[in-house]
């Protein structure tokens, strides 16, 4: 370590460069995002069906940069978007219809799907267009990349999935928590699940620009994993999940402003790792130490 | 046109099927209001997913359900239903009174929240059930009959015509085996039905008044005089256990 990687970790946070700014915002934001949407996931017994999403985005990622020809965020968002719901209506399918074990259908779809687009990757690096375009990155993820223009569509993006999740926290606690008891009541709970459906998939496809596809499950899971430690209360756990999501995106957001060239991903893991370890010991509700000294007294 | 007359379940040629197997066949009855009735067969005779079909839950191949005279769409608010302790995650970050008010989301608006005037049924809830030193606790802290209490409490706040409880005595202790007979009786008393998946077949007598006898087909539904008799018993059961229960009449 030399005392210019140093100073750069602390010139992040004067924030002098907006740039570093941007980055700061946008990491907080997609860590915040992928770790609510994750929490849901997580309650809803579904947690490896994000990772198959992440996944299954790679190649509506590439495909939308090989039919448009841009790097735009929102164009390679709609590819990820689109290639990821697809993969979804493919695991639907293969449970439903062709009577697939769960696990076996995500196996089948999150490696087929990858495995597609990291053929067309390849392909597409060969040329001297795509070699630019730096979709590699995506693979394990590249903070420093977020633009303002991109900051502002996950600014609204933000507020709307986390204004819907406070709005209806109720009913959400209710159709996860009890699904038959919310449908003998007449809850619209298909519509609820279709709905945290669709916040997982932004979530993964917004996220990797963060974290990258390979390492989505993490960002998803360990901070509703460590909140789990701290609290018995649906709120304080997504809140919390939140926060240990802000933490961990904005770490790595300055290690990655300050080593541009260094994925952001493993730093995320790194920083989340640090947090649930944290968590396991000292968490208020049923962390080790907590439950130890309950055992003594 | 008088209430009475119209029963509170009416089921017509209910038929389910998993995959291939035929889980329900050409199941039809009628079950009076303020019946407290228990859904009665050996295992896998379809009880659970009797009530199931009935909610919409499994597609039926064919069949019509009606409650009060009218379709299930229309009757939801007046049927509050209690699920299998099995089908739910103990595990999940909920507490007791949050649990009691998730009865009261369907009477509420999608964007409101549960107010003080749904606090107070939940408490006044919880103390009919015994729970109310609970009232903070996270369910994972209790024991099965706790929480199998506090989905009775739920219940009671859904202030239904209709209670429909799959297997609510499976698993619980004797204290909370009495308090849910106890509810069952109450909430008859006040003009509601009750309707049971049960198992054991000795408390019959005691707990209920009507009986839904099945083994994949009705084999009989009515006041207990006329439906839990030793011979549907048998039909159900077969011959061996239609003996013990003879016996354990004979000794009570």
């Amino acid at each position: 370590m030399n005392a210019t990687l140093h100073e750069s970790l602390l010139a992040f946070w004067r924030l002098d460069d907006p740039n570093a700014l941007w980055v700061l915002a946008g990491a907080c934001l997609l860590g915040a995002l992928a770790a609510v949407a994750g929490g849901f996931a997580v309650l809803q017994r579904r947690a490896l069906l994000g990772d198959a999403l992440a996944h299954a985005a790679l190649p509506g990622v590439v495909i939308a940069f090989l039919l448009t020809g841009s790097r735009d965020w929102p164009v390679l968002l709609g590819g990820a978007a689109a290639s990821s719901l697809l993969g979804m209506l493919a695991l639907d399918w293969l449970t439903r219809r062709a009577h697939i074990r769960q696990e076996a259908a995500l196996a089948a779809v999150l490696t087929s799907f990858f495995a597609l687009g990291i053929v067309l990757l390849t392909w597409l690096q060969k040329n001297p267009v795509g070699m630019q375009a730096g979709l590699d990155k995506l693979l394990f993820g590249q903070a420093a990349a977020l633009t303002l223009d991109d900051l502002r569509l996950l600014a609204l993006l933000a507020l709307a999935v986390f204004g819907s999740v406070v709005l209806l926290l109720p009913r959400l606690r209710w159709v996860v928590f009890d699904p038959l008891h919310a449908r003998a009541s007449g809850a619209n709970e298909a519509a609820y699940h279709r709905l945290l459906t669709l916040l997982l998939v932004l979530a993964v496809v917004t996220g990797m620009q963060l974290v990258g596809i390979v390492l989505m499950a993490a960002l998803l899971l360990i901070p509703a994993a460590a909140a789990r430690f701290w609290t018995d209360r649906l709120g304080s756990l997504l809140l919390l999940s939140a926060l240990f999501g802000m933490i961990a995106g904005a770490l790595a957001a300055n290690v990655s402003h300050a080593l541009p060239r260094m994925p952001t991903g493993p730093w995320v893991v790194v920083f989340l790792a640090l947090i649930f370890a944290a968590s396991l010991l000292f968490g208020r509700a049923r962390g080790l130490l907590r439950a130890s000294s309950r055992q003594g007294s | 046109m008088s209430a009475d007359m119209t029963p509170a379940i009416s089921v017509r040629n209910l038929s389910v099927r998993y995959r291939e197997t035929e889980a329900l066949n050409g199941v039809g009855f009628d079950l009076p209001e303020h019946a407290l009735a228990a859904i009665i067969g050996p295992n896998g005779a379809g009880k659970s997913t009797l009530l199931k079909a009935m909610l919409g839950f499994i597609p039926a191949v064919s069949g019509e359900v009606r409650f009060f005279g009218q379709p299930l769409a229309a009757a939801r608010r007046e049927i509050a239903y209690v699920p299998q302790r099995a089908e739910i995650d103990w595990d999940f970050p909920i507490d007791v009174l949050q649990t009691v008010l998730l009865g009261r989301l369907a009477h509420l608006p999608f964007w409101r929240r549960p107010g003080k005037a749904e606090r107070k049924l939940a408490l006044d809830a919880l103390e009919a059930v015994g729970m109310q030193a609970f009232v903070d606790r996270p369910i994972r802290a209790l024991s099965g009959g706790q929480q199998q209490r506090v989905f009775l409490a739920r219940a009671l706040v859904q202030e239904a015509r209709l209670y429909l409880f799959d297997e609510p005595f499976a698993g619980v202790d004797a204290t909370t085996e009495q308090a849910i007979a106890q509810v069952f009786r109450q909430l008859r008393d006040e003009g509601a039905t009750v309707v049971s998946v049960h198992h054991d077949l000795s408390t019959v007598d005691e707990y209920f008044d009507h009986a839904i006898l099945l083994k994949r087909e009705l084999i009989a539904c009515g006041p207990l005089a006329q439906a839990f008799t030793p011979a549907s018993i048998q039909r159900a059961y077969g011959g061996r256990l239609a003996a013990l229960h003879g016996m354990a009449e004979g000794h009570g």
